[in-house]
């Protein structure tokens, strides 16, 4: 049962804003305000890193989970499972993260946040569309993010996700309908996949029963599988829909990854041979070696291939890559300024890591420092800053660099299916000479 | 694990995990690293790096651990990860058959391609789970002992066969590590002139 019985007078929702002091979300979404038992305090108060407090809690979710949510927080069990900036999940395992997000939460964070609302509050009183301002609103999301609670809205708005859904009103459904009694092609894996998807959130619980969550992104990554035969489901999209269906209903979910993988990123990103990553891996590679001399050397030297480290990050755009909110920055600025942010993010990171990563001696500890530090990586501040400070971008330049590694991706796909095609001959001739 | 001579300097060898989704590839490093097992193991994505070290007599082996995703489209990244590596552990599940026929395609395909003196072993996982078994222990053993590559079926949930394997595969290793691989010989940098950080003694990492 999916939550699809879409109303259109709710896109008006977004037409009527100025008249409201607080936007809604998006499509069907609902901002709720539960007062839990503890005094009502703002989000900029800071709290216990054991038990924050909370007061307002806002909700951002579809109507179907809404009433499950609901519940379980008037029952006191996940408390915090809307709250900014983590979304539901739980506090990180390891004692020195959770001592790092706090300190960063009650230092910074909330401070960030709270100037944030104020200034988006103002630009969207003064908007009906944010795309009618869309020069200011890329400045603002440079210098601010986006806030939270705005962000279902912006993000769709941006991409024109609302509009596409509007013009395919049923789409989603049909799709679902139309195929329903055929085996899809990537069923199995899918199914594989569910229950490994943030198996820590109570969206994706599977104990003690399983949740909406994971019937929605099952119908999700179906429909898109239906829709784009040829990407159909690559693992890393199960994390992507997860995020967004924290996000969003079911139907904008599956519309903002249409958004994400038709617009956003190359069209062959995911398709079978990852090629758009392949390439992508290796337009960083030129790039670190142009804009970060010393530090692409010295990679050369520990024997790394930056692909090998930074295929899993563009596919997983981020998600657990960085802690949630700094991801989530660089959603906004993905959906503002499109793919380049992928090697901005990378490259800001790798030139603010630039002088630890020099100070590793050998392959292991670098891999190392590669896996631990992102996660550390709370002050997205700096993170911003230096992706638009220390050198340019031009999106001809990144063309003609992804033209270029295509042509070296495509032969090394076609040297490899002649050695595995070579291969398989040899077998077959062994085979018939033994029998 | 922890018995480890300090005097004794780690010997390094990359090791590279291969098979088909969802068989235990992360369970098995994860109970090998660090002791741990969740039942919904997040899935890979890319590889995942990690390392552990072994004490062997007076040495001590330090692998250094390429665990990669399973999914068919992955296939095309692994050649990156076997490339150079001194081991590898073929995984299958011993519920799911296809799941043992992929690996004995990931066995041939590191034969074929990967370092000439690879040390492979083959890992039938979850045989905790052998109520739902697919794949005869023998069958395997034979095909293992046929192909001349390490076997052993483990358990990363209750931890059964899970360092014996990592420990079989570094008593195969040579200690002395010669390079015989052609694609590490290729790899071999030659530092640039007035390039002093090519050797710096080790030194704690974050």
């Amino acid at each position: 049962m999916s939550n699809r019985g879409d109303k259109p007078s709710d896109f008006d929702a977004f037409e009527r804003l100025p008249e409201r002091k607080e936007p809604t979300i998006g499509l069907r979404s609902s901002v709720k305000n539960i007062s839990i038992s503890s005094p009502t305090s703002p989000i900029g108060s800071p709290a216990s890193p054991i038990s924050p407090p909370i007061g307002v809690v806002r909700v951002y979710s579809n109507s179907e989970s809404i009433d499950s949510l609901n519940q379980r927080m008037l029952q006191g069990n996940d408390k915090r499972f809307v709250e900014w900036p983590k979304l539901g999940f739980p506090d990180p395992e390891d004692p020195d993260l959770r001592r790092l997000e706090y300190a960063w939460k009650s230092k910074q964070g909330d401070k960030l946040e709270l100037e944030a609302e104020k200034v988006w509050q103002e630009f969207l009183l003064n908007s009906n569309k944010v795309n009618n301002r869309q020069k200011q609103c890329q400045q603002l999301i440079r210098k601010h993010g986006i806030p939270s609670k705005y962000r279902p809205r912006v993000w769709m708005e941006i991409r024109g996700v609302d509009k596409k859904m509007k013009e395919n009103e049923g789409y989603y459904d049909s799709i679902l309908d139309v195929h329903k009694n055929t085996p899809c092609v990537s069923a199995e894996q899918i199914q594989l996949d569910l229950h490994r998807t943030f198996p820590q959130h109570p969206l994706f619980f599977e104990n003690p029963v399983p949740t909406s969550g994971r019937s929605q992104m099952q119908r999700i990554l179906t429909a898109y599988s239906w829709r784009n035969p040829h990407v159909s489901y690559c693992q890393s999209l199960n994390y992507i829909v997860g995020i967004l269906l924290l996000h969003y209903s079911e139907e904008q979910s599956f519309w903002m990854l249409v958004s994400i993988l038709e617009e956003l990123l190359p069209a062959n990103f995911y398709n079978p041979q990852l090629k758009g990553v392949r390439v992508d891996s290796r337009v960083l590679d030129e790039m670190l070696k142009d804009r970060l001399p010393k530090l692409h050397q010295h990679f050369f030297n520990c024997h790394i291939e930056v692909q090998t480290f930074c295929t899993g990050w563009f596919m997983r755009l981020f998600v657990d890559i960085f802690p949630l909110e700094t991801t989530m920055r660089i959603w906004d600025l993905l959906f503002s300024e499109g793919s380049k942010v992928l090697f901005r993010t990378i490259l800001a990171f790798l030139k603010i890591s630039e002088n630890d990563l020099l100070g590793c001696s050998h392959m292991g500890e670098m891999l190392h420092y590669l896996n631990a530090a992102p996660i550390r990586q709370y002050d997205y501040n700096i993170l911003v800053k230096t992706c638009f400070s220390f050198y340019s971008l031009k999106r001809k330049n990144l063309e003609d660099a992804r033209d270029r590694c295509t042509k070296i991706v495509e032969a090394e796909i076609r040297e490899l299916q002649i050695r595995r095609d070579a291969a398989r001959q040899r077998m077959m001739s062994m085979n018939m000479t033994i029998a | 694990m922890n018995d480890i001579n300090p005097s004794a300097k780690p010997v390094s060898f990359k090791l590279v995990l291969l098979g088909e989704s969802a068989v235990g590839k992360s369970s098995l490093v994860l109970r090998f690293v660090r002791g741990q097992f969740f039942e919904y193991q997040e899935s890979t994505i890319g590889a995942a790096f990690l390392t552990q070290t072994v004490p062997l007599g007076d040495a001590v082996i330090k692998f250094e651990i390429w665990d990669t995703a399973g999914q068919e489209r992955y296939k095309s990244l692994a050649p990156m990860y076997y490339r150079g590596a001194a081991a590898a552990i073929v995984v299958y599940d011993i519920t799911n058959y296809d799941s043992f026929l992929r690996a004995k395609q990931w066995v041939k395909e590191l034969q074929r391609q990967g370092n000439t003196n690879i040390v492979i072993a083959l890992a039938g996982n979850k045989s905790d789970l052998s109520d739902k078994r697919k794949v005869d222990f023998s069958e395997a053993s034979a095909y293992a002992e046929d192909n001349g590559i390490l076997f052993l079926e483990t358990s990363a949930k209750t931890a059964q066969n899970v360092n014996e394997i990592f420990v079989a595969i570094a008593r195969k290793l040579p200690k002395d590590r010669p390079i015989t691989d052609k694609n590490e010989i290729d790899n071999i940098i030659i530092p640039k002139v007035g390039d002093t950080r090519a050797e710096k003694p080790g030194k704690g990492c974050c």
